[in-house]
């Protein structure tokens, strides 16, 4: 089992079933895991703000910070893998209310309108998600068979969304 | 029912709203409603209590709520007319929601909403202002017997 | 297997939401039939059979309650499920349809997820 960290401003699409993607310290992050069952392709995105109109040069180095950015590309980089967006499966995680640097609450419910605004805009809907309240979470996301894990600051780890039956075409 | 009672409702009734089919954010409070261009619904309601509520967006906030409700990717893809119908239903939502949280032993109706020119009526009506993340918008309500 | 489907709304613009959310919650939609009102609804009815019907409850003409109550007294269309969607999110009236036949209720405003569930849970399929 190899574990590949995704770090803040990061997305990472796998399609070894030995591989599993985690990211750690979701606060008011949004963290975003997508997988395709037939094809056994998954990615993670964990993205910190929502529009990239605010910095356009640095969405240009950093896509992976913005929702806008971010999203469109998590999708793109799983379909070069063989994934296919009416068989994927969506789960989120993240949106806490805390304190940035800025003295900035209400980040995280900005952050999931931004996610849902564009899913719903892609035609894709949400099958399990973890947000708001004002733990910081860990996720992870098992490429072998679709399953993801959510640990909410320190609390036991529990599977979010439901199992993913294998074998579904 | 008391004035700040009602604006209250108001906004939470909005932003609930705003926030899960919209995908819009109240971003604080304004002076007055929207200037320039805009789209504005009026819809009555009977029930106890009975009354009018109405709603006025910049026309720049419609087109982009209108595109957000529909799943449409830009704003330009949608027609006037269906501006107008989303911000009808918008109006229709944000009513029932409001009705919904106060406090009635009798059920509510309310009537199929009406585009119009966004006139806040003189007298009797409470409002709020406010600036979305997209826009402004003004809401009323006038209850019936004050 | 292919559904049948009657939206019954007076906003065309949640119609075609409706809708929407139905086509990407993975159901196949064989037909999907749309009324202004109850009345009209009724009507389309008598015409078309359909595995289940949305509807909503402030409308003119023929609002949600009284279609419920007429679909319930028809033998013919008694058995199709109906989900309710409005924006009363009262315990009366949601208590009221609940009590006339109404299989699943989803309150306005909505996540599509809501609908997702209240359709698979009243059609006993799940999509996953």
């Amino acid at each position: 089992m190899r574990s590949i960290i995704v770090g803040v401003a990061d997305c990472q699409v796998s399609a070894d079933p030995e591989t599993v993607l985690v990211t750690y310290a979701l606060g008011s992050c949004i963290a975003v895991t997508i997988y395709d069952p037939v094809a056994r392709v998954g990615g993670m995105l964990h993205y910190m703000l929502p529009e990239s109109s605010i910095d356009a040069a640095m969405a240009k180095e950093k896509p992976f910070m913005f929702a806008d950015t971010g999203i469109p590309l998590l999708f793109r980089t799983a379909y070069n893998y063989g994934a296919e967006k009416k068989r994927m499966i969506v789960r989120v995680a993240g949106g806490a209310q805390v304190m940035d640097d800025q003295g900035v609450f209400d980040i995280g419910r900005r952050n999931y309108l931004a996610l849902r605004k564009i899913l719903w805009k892609a035609g894709v809907l949400i099958h399990g998600e973890h947000v708001g309240g004002t733990n910081s979470r860990t996720m992870r996301l098992e490429i072998a068979t679709g399953a993801v894990w959510l640990r909410d600051a320190g609390a036991q780890e529990v599977q979010l969304g439901p199992p993913i039956p294998q074998g579904r075409v | 029912m008391a004035e700040t009672g009602a604006g209250e409702i108001l906004c939470a009734a909005a932003q609930q709203v705003l926030e899960t089919m919209f995908f819009t954010t109240i971003v604080g409070e304004r002076q007055g409603p929207p200037e320039g261009p805009a789209v504005a619904a009026r819809v009555s309601f009977e029930g106890s209590p009975s009354g009018t509520f109405g709603l006025k967006l910049s026309a720049e906030a419609a087109r982009a709520i209108a595109a957000n409700f529909l799943g449409v990717e830009n704003d330009e893809e949608v027609s006037a007319a269906q501006t107008g119908e989303v911000i009808c239903e918008l109006a229709n939502m944000v009513c029932g929601a409001m009705l919904s949280r106060v406090e009635s032993g009798s059920t509510f109706q309310i009537a199929h909403p009406q585009l119009d020119a966004g006139e806040e009526p003189s007298d009797g009506a409470v409002a709020r202002y406010l600036d979305l993340d997209n826009g402004a918008l003004a809401l009323w309500v006038r209850f019936d017997g004050q | 297997m292919g559904y049948r489907v009657l939206i019954v709304d007076d906003s065309p613009a949640m119609r075609s939401v409706i809708r929407r959310v139905i086509v990407l919650s993975g159901f196949d939609l064989e037909e999907c039939l749309e009324a202004e009102h109850g009345g009209e609804a009724c009507r389309l009815l008598q015409e078309r059979p359909v595995d289940v019907i949305l509807t909503d409850i402030n409308m003119p003409v023929m609002n949600g309650e009284r279609f419920l109550e007429a679909i319930k007294a028809d033998q013919s269309l008694e058995a199709i499920p109906v989900v309710v969607v409005s924006t009363d999110a009262t315990e009366h009236r949601i208590r009221r349809m609940l009590e006339l036949g109404a299989q699943g209720y989803v309150t306005k405003p909505f996540f599509p997820e809501s609908l997702r569930g209240e359709l698979e849970r009243v059609l006993g399929v799940n999509y996953g």
